[in-house]
């Protein structure tokens, strides 16, 4: 049980992370981190989402028609986007405003269905919960680290807070779509430089203790 | 996840909509009376943006209340900016139109006198983010506030010193067009709007 919470856990931050490594829910990435508040608002609505998606659909693996799967797993995705998106807009209009439809538009974010194909269908309740909110933070995280950059050079602020650095002057692209890309862009590359580096390290060992075994042998 | 009977797959299927219909139609209930009180308080802000008062979140209300009143002019409901003395000194008319994509609402401000307007803003677009959407932002809103109108003539861009926005041309045309339209109906009635 530890050992699955852990592989859930380095998976869907690291190894499998939604966004840099699986390039999925891009989308959204794009769109909603140019202020780290909406970004944080759509990172929670996400794990939300994710998580009671994930567990519902895995409570229900056993019920739900093969043949009817993917219908049920957007009637109860769909659901849960709803509830959310009601909630941001009782609780938050501002940020409901700022983020537009793309509340909405969880629905379609591939990672949801994604971890539910792959993970909560064939997963006890419990443990596909977890993955979903890890896979959610996962998402969130990248997420965050794109706004604090996009923000920080597009605006000059963190979490709205003003820096006053003097003499600074704000880089109109990083608060346009295009400023997203460029981020987007090189997290991914340093993300797939790093694994590289660490799955290049790891099969030199192997090979030098199996050369070691060899000649002890 | 065995391969089920048609009959046991409708039967699960009707359920579990039921389920999740029930759960949404709860909380859309529980939630709707806050989501309507955020719709009027950014309808009260607006008005007043168009009135060309300023006002604070926490006193919303009362400024609102004190500046604006409900009328109902020619079979339209209109709000009226009263001064201190509950003399209207402005009329704030709604309005709605194609715009690019979809349909643009919003407020257009115009004086007692029908001289000038005070002010306009938008409500609601589907304009392009980052081109016509900034039809949004403060400073192209701001433009229009004591800009003259006259009688028989339309507003244009380039005569009032009104930047359209770069990119969005058609999105700037179809907002001097709607208030355009606005402006050509008071002026047809203008008999009954300058009478009070």
């Amino acid at each position: 049980m530890a050992g699955e919470i852990k592989r859930v856990v380095r998976h869907n931050l690291w190894k499998e992370n939604p966004v840099i490594r699986q390039i999925l829910g891009i989308c959204s990435s794009l769109a909603v981190t140019n202020l780290m508040a909406n970004t944080l608002v759509m990172g929670v609505g996400v794990i939300f989402v994710l998580a009671f998606s994930s567990l519902t659909i895995s409570a229900l693996r056993n019920f739900i028609p093969s043949r009817i799967r993917m219908m049920v797993m957007t009637l109860i995705i769909a659901s849960y986007v709803i509830i959310v998106d009601i909630f941001i807009k009782a609780q938050y209009p501002e940020i409901s405003k700022a983020l537009g439809p793309y509340v909405g538009l969880i629905i379609t974010n591939c990672i949801i269905m994604g971890r539910a194909e792959a993970f909560a269908l064939k997963n006890k309740p419990f443990v596909s919960m977890l993955d979903g909110i890890f896979a959610g933070i996962g998402y969130a995280l990248i997420l965050l680290i794109i706004a604090f950059v996009r923000e920080l050079l597009g605006f000059g602020t963190v979490f709205g807070l003003s820096l006053n650095i003097s003499g600074w002057e704000n880089w109109t692209i990083m608060v346009m779509p295009p400023g997203a890309f460029f981020v987007i862009a090189i997290m991914i590359w340093a993300g797939a430089n790093i694994q590289a580096r660490v799955n290049k390290k790891l099969e030199n060992t192997a090979r030098n203790t199996a050369g070691g075994r060899a000649l002890n042998g | 996840m065995k391969g089920k009977g048609a009959v046991y797959t409708i039967i699960f299927i009707t359920l579990i909509s039921a389920a999740f219909a029930a759960i949404l139609a709860f909380s859309n209930s529980y939630f709707k009376p806050f989501i309507n009180k955020n719709l009027e308080e950014r309808e009260r802000k607006e008005i007043l943006f168009v009135a060309g008062v300023e006002v604070q979140e926490d006193n919303l209300e009362e400024v609102f209340n004190k500046n604006i009143v409900e009328e109902n002019i020619n079979g339209r409901k209109i709000h009226v900016k009263i001064d201190h003395d509950k003399k209207p000194e402005a009329y704030i008319i709604q309005f709605s139109g194609a715009g690019l994509w979809g349909t643009i609402s919003g407020y257009i401000g115009v004086e007692v006198g029908l001289g000038r307007l005070t002010g306009v803003t938008f409500t609601e677009h589907n304009e392009t983010p980052g081109l016509g959407a900034r039809i949004d932002e403060e400073w192209f809103k701001r433009q229009f506030s004591s800009i003259e109108i006259k009688k028989g003539k339309s507003l244009d861009y380039e005569e009032s010193g009104i930047d359209t926005i770069t990119g969005a041309t058609s999105t700037s045309r179809s907002v001097m067009k709607l208030i355009n339209s606005v402006l050509n109906d008071i002026f047809t009635e203008d008999g009954i709007w300058q009478e009070r």
